[in-house]
């Protein structure tokens, strides 16, 4: 582990540098957390989505099947067979179990970088009290870096979602590690809706959320 | 035109702040104010312990020398920045990592109990905590509660994108996800705050080592003939409904829509979604979050390979929501249990974390493309092996300071 101490303090002065932006040591700070939490966000995002892409037909194949599993099970409620219903969202819960522990590994490649960084600030603000201007509940008003570092990341994380979808280019990146066909889960509220007797579930077009949400698990 | 404008643009602006900005910091970098700034402003530091005065004093108070049970201030700093402690060789952190990552990838199961072996016998460090038992009882609880919390961070995480996601997509009942939550949070803070700092290394392999035995008796009775045939028989009639929605033979008119509430009282609620009856116990999600958030806070493990089959055997959720609901729930017990431990001064080595996650990411990448070359029961017959032979010795050792292997060969 003395190695990797070693690189992360190599790599210091391209991690410190945004702590100095501001003259305000609050506002430097706050900003040092923010311009940290982009880098880690940016370099998690890159790795996942060459591993979806690596992936894109494992993966593709996992997804196909929970898909239609589920859409099957919607289909034995709607024929209102309990038995049926209960077999095949049996079925369905295993197809997600693989599904969803697959794409962990590629959420895991999305946040490794956040250890890393959390090492490096541990090596920099490690011990170093934080006096709040109030105090909290179950808090008080000394804290220490990671208090305002993880929900930092994590409004960063959303934001940066949110943003890049809005750029033509990160779509395509998007498309290009996409994995399954275009049929989507047949939501539960469509069954609230007035009866298509027999209509199976339609193929619909992915919803660009939908690509998101599979590229941030 | 636009589009490679944008991208052009971007890129420049990009590479323009990657250069000015650093130069800007330099030139602001002067006088800082405060302790915050002047750690900003200052070089890093050589690597130094772990923060945590919990640690910290917990060292002061271990004797000092080269036996075991002491700490060997000549030796090199080690885990969590103790001198004399083991020292984790990073190639191997990743390629057991790896390991981890590909059996959570394959067998779906059995990933954290891997992890936590990682932790106990691979690396360690569960020997040296021991060694502190009677002479530094504190570090000795202070380094187990930094694997149960090492743990438990990945597994957080993990939930909190998920939970986001589940809820952005409408995928969560948030009625049932919160009577879990409020289970589960007074389960994971209970079990945290009642174990942190009080839980011996010894009691806590003696309790993974019993939680790792009930899962390898759960994957055996998964495996034996009355297993699968329950297995065989919901495939089947998945098959025959498949097969009968194919050829439009599943008759009847149409079904009724909507959910009608036939009753509830505290012990039942009734409903019935497009004419199918459904009932569950609305204490019982409470009750399971509480004892499945408490049970998975004490060992550092997710809890959420118990709360969905927990769901769906109670409620009989679907698919598309019990996912959803048992994340919340997950996302609650793992975030108050790393709080509670946290806020006690509980010390993490994220180097050693950040090397783990890199390693999972590698083993799941790679586990879809082997698991086609063994079949899921040969998969399922290895772990229980393993599970039995961890089990057992985690269980004896813990509990009775007996080995197996001892056991066995003298």
């Amino acid at each position: 582990m003395e190695t990797l101490r070693n690189i992360l303090l190599i790599l210091d002065p391209a991690l410190i540098w945004g702590f100095r932006l501001l003259d305000s040591p609050w506002g430097g700070f706050l900003t040092g957390l923010a311009v940290l939490s982009l880098l880690c966000v940016i370099t998690g995002d890159v790795t996942s989505h060459l591993a979806r892409r690596l992936n894109r037909r494992v993966y593709g194949k996992y997804r196909d099947e929970m898909v239609s599993q589920h859409n099957l099970s919607v289909q034995a409620l709607k024929h209102s067979d309990k038995e049926a219903y209960k077999a095949v969202n049996r079925q369905a819960h295993e197809a997600f179990g693989k599904y969803f522990f697959s794409q962990a590994g590629a959420f895991t490649l999305s946040i490794w970088p956040l250890p890393f960084a959390m090492a490096w600030l541990d090596i920099r603000f490690g011990g170093v009290v934080l006096t709040l201007p109030f105090s909290l509940p179950w808090v008080g008003d000394s804290v220490f870096y990671p208090f305002f570092f993880l929900p930092i990341y994590i409004a960063v994380r959303i934001f940066y979602g949110k943003t890049m979808r809005s750029f033509a280019f990160y779509r395509r990146i998007l498309s290009w590690s996409k994995h399954g066909n275009d049929t989507q889960m047949v939501p539960f509220m469509d069954l609230l809706k007035p009866s298509q007797e027999g209509e199976p579930a339609k193929p619909q077009e992915a919803l660009p959320d939908e690509q998101e949400n599979s590229a941030l698990k | 035109m636009s589009k490679r404008f944008y991208v052009l643009v971007l890129s420049t602006l990009i590479a323009f702040a990657s250069i000015a900005a650093p130069l800007w910091a330099q030139d602001n970098a002067a006088a800082p104010q405060t302790e915050v700034s002047a750690q900003a402003a200052a070089p890093a530091e050589a690597p130094k312990a772990a923060t945590g005065s919990k640690l910290e004093k917990a060292i002061a108070k271990a004797p000092i020398g080269t036996e075991p049970g002491q700490i060997d201030t000549t030796k090199p700093a080690g885990f969590l920045g103790i001198p004399g402690a083991p020292q984790i060789n990073p190639i191997m952190a990743l390629l057991w990592a790896i390991w981890v990552g590909w059996i959570f990838s394959t067998v779906g199961a059995f990933g954290g109990v891997m992890a936590g072996v990682g932790h106990v016998t691979v690396f360690g460090l569960g020997a040296y905590a021991k060694g502190f038992k009677t002479t530094a009882p504190d570090l000795n609880k202070t380094v187990t509660d930094s694997i149960r919390a090492s743990n438990q961070f990945m597994v957080g995480l993990s939930a909190l994108i998920s939970s986001i996601n589940y809820g952005k997509m409408g995928r969560l009942v948030l009625p049932l996800g919160l009577a879990l939550g409020i289970g589960s949070l007074f389960g994971a803070w209970g079990s945290a705050t009642l174990s942190a700092g009080k839980v011996s290394f010894s009691a806590y392999q003696g309790w993974f080592g019993f939680f790792v035995l009930a899962l390898g008796c759960y994957l055996l009775w998964e495996t034996s003939p009355s297993g699968q045939a329950k297995k065989v028989k919901a495939k089947q009639a998945a098959q025959a409904f498949e097969a009968a929605v194919k050829a439009q033979k599943t008759g009847g008119g149409p079904a009724p829509t909507g959910v009608k509430v036939l009753g509830i009282t505290v012990s039942k609620v009734q409903f019935t979604f497009c004419g199918v009856e459904f009932s569950f116990n609305p204490i019982l999600p409470v009750v399971g979050g509480v004892v499945i958030s408490a049970l998975a806070a004490f060992l550092g493990v997710g809890g959420g390979f118990l709360l969905v089959p927990f769901l769906t055997s109670i409620t009989q959720l679907p698919m598309y929501l019990a996912a959803g609901t048992s994340a919340l729930a997950v996302l609650i017990s793992m975030v108050t249990s790393i709080l509670t431990l946290m806020t006690k001064g509980t010390p993490v080595d994220w180097m050693l974390i950040g090397t783990e996650m890199v390693g999972v990411a590698i083993g799941s990448i790679v586990g879809p493309h082997t698991s086609k070359y063994l079949s899921d029961k040969l998969l399922k017959r290895i772990f229980i092996v393993l599970a039995f032979y961890v089990g057992i010795d985690y269980v004896l050792k813990g509990f009775f300071n007996v080995r197996v292997i001892e056991l066995l060969f003298g």
